[in-house]
């Protein structure tokens, strides 16, 4: 009993150590330092998102816009550089009070409408998306000034600026998670809504917030990832969002809400990361690459499911009531 | 009268408790049969046993002279027996025609005929005298008329015995009116309704006998016209009170909580009372009464109209915050739904109310939320290896001492306990007693809301008891007996 329970909470530790083993055998130049800095960065947009995903997955919720957002944040910070001349501190600072706008506005509609999130975000997604087909004309805007770029392209030291972005965001939202009263607040309402309201919890504000939050994010990465490719395409991060939901659910966050941590999400990304740098490696194609994600992820849920399982079932006969 | 349904020495039993205990009883072909009985005296219980939802442990069911001891759902409707259960299994979205044919065939093609469905329903629905559009969704009718559509449903069914729980709770006087003609007819056509009420008007209107339960156990059966309201009462409630109730010693000091025309659309009506420090008021009344919309009313968690006033001033209650803001806690009716956090351990639990007090900065310090669990464990004596253990696996016992742990982290002056001892064993409703009679020694204001007699009796200092959204009495320690607090609750002055 008391080996299952360590199985189950490390579960993705175990998974993520299986897979670098195999990639360490199977190919060559894949357990080298350069190569997992490699892997970090190109996981870094993924990671900065999945730290905001978490959060509102905990919560109960789901952001379909994270994706779009991308797009929308690299247009319009494009925008105001090339277009605009904007000195970059300020371009930075009036995309990300945009993508926190969205954000609030996707938590807004959700707690006032009380429609499903699923429902609200995808709308917004695709609002999102068109905008930044307007906002481009669309096509990418190029010549992003040199201090911008250095945000995606930069180092500070043997370590990519991408990865330091994605590093200090994790561990400060898993700081959050964890050891504040706002994270306990969190898992409350994902694990129950009513008990969490009847207990003070001020769900509504909260749940906007942690919307707004996730705008921030995705601005955040948006901009990593127009210096990353020196431009601001409006198609960047289509189908990111999927990406997204997939890595935090292999890394342990339920999608009923109210279980996870931030460094499984990490930990889900990293494999996401590894799975197709890994791939890559051995010239495994694109198509296949995206096969054995959709399985991998399956089997982490799959194992999640089973494991508990076992433990409802025993849960439930001592529940029957008495009338 | 011919026996259509007997059962024989029922018993089923639940970890801790019996739920019935040898209950024998039969009914007879076309009567209108009323089981009466107090909250929790085992009437849903029975109801599940005979349409086979759940299995008795002994016993068995006779339907038509033909015994069974393993009934199950399909084998009971297939026999005749329907029940409508106060939560109505009704498909909101579905037309009446395709709920009243819900998951069975109405012709041998695989096909659905809709204009079978529809011709069959409408002929059903006009036996009965109405006339209704058969395909408009059933989300649209009123309570009364989706009764019906549970009606033409059993009916359809070929029906012989239809169990009704609760009828008349959710319909207005002319609606149950409606409702008595429609019972009428099903009895002309022979069919057997056992009628389930707290409602004693209705009873003795309806009902050709009744049959009394009290605590699991079958006490007897009556013909209506055989038995006197007050005779029906004292069969009801005539129990020997036999369970020790913690005696304390303690003063009772100044008003803490004062209510003044309490009312809300739904049900409250002009609900005034006070509560003073070290007291303990009960709050007594059957299912629908509105005690819980009071409670949660006075604690902010519904919206209502009136004044709360705690220390004599006048506080705004609007949500849950405010509540807990000015004292008061709330110890909820449903602790796994409202009361703990299942998913999460015993120390995020109780600490959860206060955490912002021991927090700086939005970071709680793990300290003092460790120290804070360890304090409440002893205190309360909750039985468990750490407090890591996550709340899920805890008994109902423990489980509901951690919701009263999780109040008195928070430093209430006002304590409001909906059902404190539901579902729980004796060994451990004692031990809660004990702990709600040392809060009131620490000057603490209770209101303890119970069903259960020996509970108020034992423990309160006062009782009011409440009918359909109002007050109608109060009495005293001393002049408080388990008939007039029945009497009251049923509307009986």
């Amino acid at each position: 009993m008391q080996q299952k329970f360590i199985l189950k909470k490390f579960s993705t530790v175990i998974i993520l150590c299986i897979i670098i083993a195999v990639f360490a055998i199977l190919a060559d130049s894949f357990f080298t330092w350069r190569n997992f800095i490699n892997v970090l960065r190109q996981i870094a947009v993924l990671g900065i998102l999945s730290a905001g995903m978490t959060f509102v997955i905990i919560s109960g919720g789901m952001d379909l816009t994270v994706g779009a957002l991308l797009g929308l944040t690299g247009v319009f910070c494009a925008k105001l550089l090339v277009d605009y001349q904007l000195h970059p501190i300020i371009a930075i600072s009036v995309t990300l009070l945009l993508l926190v706008l969205m954000g609030t506005c996707s938590g807004m509609l959700i707690v006032k409408l009380q429609v499903p999130a699923i429902v609200i975000t995808l709308g917004m997604m695709t609002v999102a998306r068109g905008l930044a087909y307007i906002i481009s004309g669309g096509v990418p805007i190029y010549k992003i000034p040199e201090g911008v770029v250095f945000l995606g392209q930069g180092y500070i030291g043997p370590i990519p600026v991408p990865v330091i972005t994605m590093l200090v965001i994790v561990a400060f939202a898993a700081f959050v998670l964890k050891r504040t009263y706002l994270g306990r607040f969190i898992y409350a309402i994902g694990g129950n809504e009513e008990a969490a309201r009847l207990a003070g919890v001020p769900v509504n504000t909260l749940k906007v917030g942690l919307y707004s939050f996730s705008g921030l994010l995705a601005g955040i990465a948006g901009i990593t990832l127009m210096a990353r490719v020196s431009s601001g395409a409006p198609a960047s991060g289509t189908g990111m969002e999927m990406d997204v939901v997939t890595a935090v659910v292999i890394g342990g966050v339920s999608i009923n809400g109210g279980k996870g941590t931030i460094l499984g999400a990490f930990i889900g990304a990293i494999i996401i990361g590894i799975l197709s740098n890994g791939l890559t490696i051995m010239n495994i194609g694109e198509y296949y690459q995206m096969v054995v994600k959709g399985v991998v992820l399956i089997l982490a849920v799959a194992f999640d499911a089973l494991s508990n399982r076992e433990r409802s079932g025993k849960f439930k006969k001592r529940e029957e009531k008495v009338t | 009268m011919k026996t259509i349904l007997t059962l024989e020495h029922i018993t089923k039993r639940y970890p801790g408790v019996i739920a019935l205990e040898d209950v024998s009883m039969s009914f007879g072909v076309g009567e209108v049969h009323a089981i009466m009985g107090e909250n929790g005296a085992g009437k849903s219980t029975l109801i599940k046993i005979i349409s086979g939802a759940i299995s008795p442990d002994e016993g068995r069911i006779l339907f038509e002279g033909q015994a069974y001891e393993n009934m199950n759902p399909i084998l009971s409707q297939k026999l005749g027996i329907g029940v409508i259960y106060q939560e109505f299994n009704l498909v909101p979205e579905l037309s009446i025609a395709d709920n009243i044919f819900l998951g069975r065939r109405v012709t041998d093609s695989l096909l659905v005929d809709q204009k079978a469905m529809d011709r069959k329903a409408r002929e059903i629905i006009e036996e009965f005298g109405i006339h209704l559009d058969v395909t408009q969704p059933v989300k649209k009718l009123t309570v009364a008329y989706q009764q019906l559509v549970e009606i033409a449903k059993s009916i359809s069914n070929q029906v012989k015995v239809l169990i009704m729980d609760e009828p008349s709770a959710p319909l207005t006087n002319r609606e149950i009116e409606a409702m008595f003609g429609i019972i009428q007819k099903l009895k002309e056509r022979g069919i057997t309704i056992i009628y389930i009420s707290h409602r004693m008007d209705e009873i003795f209107r309806i009902a050709d006998q009744i049959s009394v339960m009290r605590d699991g156990r079958y006490i007897d059966t009556r013909s209506a016209g055989d038995i006197s309201r007050a005779q029906l009462i004292s069969l009801m409630v005539g129990r020997v009170l036999d369970q020790q109730y913690p005696a304390i010693e303690k003063q009772i000091g100044e008003v803490a909580l004062e209510v003044r025309n309490l009312s809300s659309t739904e049900l409250l009506k002009d609900v005034s009372f006070q509560v003073r420090r070290g007291e303990i008021v009960g709050l007594a009344g059957l299912v629908g009464s509105g005690r819980t919309e009071t409670a949660r009313a006075i604690y902010g968690a519904d919206e209502g109209d009136g004044d709360v006033l705690i220390d004599g001033k006048v506080v705004t209650m609007k949500r849950p915050r405010d509540g807990i803001k000015h004292g008061i806690a709330l110890i909820p009716e449903d602790r796994k739904q409202h009361g703990v956090l299942l998913e999460m351990n015993i120390r995020e639990n109780i600490s959860f109310i206060t955490l912002p007090s021991i927090s700086r900065m939005t970071v709680i310090n793990r300290s003092k939320d460790r120290c804070l669990s360890l304090k409440y464990i002893d205190k309360l004596q909750i039985k468990t290896p750490s407090p890591e253990q996550t709340v899920k696996n805890l008994s109902g016992g423990n489980q509901q001492k951690i919701v009263l742990a999780k109040s008195l982290a928070g430093e209430s002056k006002v304590m409001i306990f909906d059902e404190p001892t539901r579902g729980i064993d004796v060994g451990a409703k004692y031990e809660i007693y004990q702990l709600i009679n040392r809060l009131a020694q620490n000057g603490m204001a209770i209101l303890m809301i119970s069903s259960e007699m020996p509970e108020l009796l034992g423990m309160a200092d006062r009782i009011l008891v409440m009918h359909e959204g109002r007050i109608t009495g109060e009495l005293a320690r001393g002049e408080a007996t388990q008939e007039k607090i029945l009497s009251l609750a049923s509307g009986q002055p």
